[in-house]
């Protein structure tokens, strides 16, 4: 077993590597991150005291309008990234925390898009808000604990989802022999490359090449093993659907 | 975290644990994404820096933790960019231009055919040099459940090794992500 040990360790494609000729650059990534504006509540507060801002923050909100309430409540924040703060997406700040997440998330479901027999669009939101919430408390939605996502990237997640249900599509087409459905499944995993957010996002990926290419090249050489190293990154997704 | 501004306490973990969690970051994916992805951790951290554990061995995990996260849902062109961030994704790219590619044996031939999950497991334990419990943290499972999955995924690749007959006709670990990168939370 300890030469399985030091078999693995000697794969290490950066063994040998003096990663901290990095130290210098990192440490002044942080520092600009620092420089950055967040949230009030940096500081974990107990439980009380988190319940007495919010108390004060609700009667001080309540008089004033309905904004600072939906602020902090609801998923739709009205937010949307500074012009200098963001590459290209300047899309709505979606709040993962906020109670009505789960149904909000379906608002960006691309339904105009085919899915695989059994798989719903409602299936690939509940697999997103389980993946987007893990930071959250469940019973107190605090915008400062949640993880904000824009609205487009929350459509690129469905788009990326179903690309990820034709995939395991294809896997059982190749398993059973049916090439109708392969080819099926194929077409629409390659189709994700088109789709015209994803294209927006490989734009700004200049020379990253199509977004499927080579997993598509694989599958119409029925290179079942390299595909499922392309696209088995979701155990928990393909457990669910298989 | 300690006593200190908070600027100051997220320099130190960065000093600290940077070029670890950066060399996680190498190992799994093109450079460019490893600068942006950095960032991204670095703000997460900025948000929450009151919920970063103050010990040293927690702190990597909890930046791994991050890391993977961010790096799964890293997928699409929405990420922040700073000069400091485009210093560092130039020096990734040189460093990458003269890193040799990996070498191909039986050993990633068998990796490559395990399950995502052993994989994750495994490198993180033998190439990010992480313990079991940092893993599981960084995972966000149970130490207990961390030990005997990684039992479980020793043998896997034992197994994976004795079958192992035709080496060299898979994808490296390398190459396994595409940009935008697809890696589960």
């Amino acid at each position: 077993m300890r030469d399985l040990d030091q078999l693995l360790r000697n794969t290490d494609p950066l063994a040998n590597h003096d990663e901290s000729i990095f130290a210098e650059h990192t440490r002044l990534v942080a520092r600009e991150c620092a420089l950055e504006p967040r949230p009030d509540s940096k500081r974990p507060r107990s439980r009380k005291l988190r319940a007495v801002v919010l108390g004060v923050a609700l009667a001080v909100a309540a008089p004033t309008g309905a904004y600072v309430v939906a602020d902090v409540l609801t998923a739709h924040t009205g937010r949307h990234a500074r012009a200098n703060q963001w590459t290209k997406d300047h899309s709505e700040m979606i709040n993962t925390c906020a109670k009505d997440f789960p149904t909000v998330i379906m608002e960006y479901a691309p339904t105009d898009r085919p899915l695989p027999a059994k798989v719903t669009w409602q299936m690939i939101g509940d697999s997103l808000v389980d993946r987007m919430t893990d930071t959250c408390t469940s019973t107190e939605p605090d915008v400062a604990k949640g993880e904000p996502q824009t609205a487009d990237n929350l459509r690129l997640n469905f788009e990326f989802e179903a690309d990820t249900a034709w995939r395991v599509a294809w896997y059982r087409a190749v398993q059973r022999h049916d090439a109708t459905a392969a080819d099926k499944a194929i077409t629409q995993v390659d189709a994700t490359s088109r789709r015209p957010l994803v294209t927006v996002t490989q734009a700004e990926h200049k020379g990253a090449g199509g977004y499927n290419d080579r997993t598509v090249e694989a599958m119409r050489a029925g290179r079942v093993d390299d595909v499922i190293t392309f696209g088995t990154d979701d155990p928990a997704w393909y457990k669910a659907v298989r | 975290m300690s006593a200190g501004s908070d600027a100051d306490d997220l320099e130190r973990l960065a000093r600290a644990h940077g070029p670890r969690v950066l060399g996680y970051l190498r190992r799994r994916t093109t450079p460019d994404v490893a600068a942006d992805t950095w960032q991204e951790v670095m703000t997460i951290a900025w948000r929450r820096i009151g919920d970063v554990p103050s010990d040293d061995d927690s702190q990597i995990a909890w930046l791994v933790g991050v890391a993977r996260k961010v790096l799964a849902n890293q997928r699409r062109g929405e990420i922040r960019r700073s000069a400091a961030t485009e210093r560092l994704r130039e020096a990734l790219e040189i460093e990458a231009q003269r890193t040799p590619a990996p070498v191909e044996s039986p050993v990633t031939a068998a990796l490559d055919r395990l399950s995502p999950a052993d994989r994750e497991l495994l490198t993180l334990i033998y190439w990010d040099d992480l313990t079991t419990d940092q893993a599981a943290v960084a995972l966000g499972i149970r130490g207990a459940a961390c030990r005997k999955r990684l039992q479980r995924a020793r043998l896997h690749l034992q197994d994976a090794l004795e079958h192992e007959e035709a080496p060299a006709c898979h994808t490296s670990l390398q190459t396994s992500h595409q940009t935008p990168t697809r890696v589960s939370s």
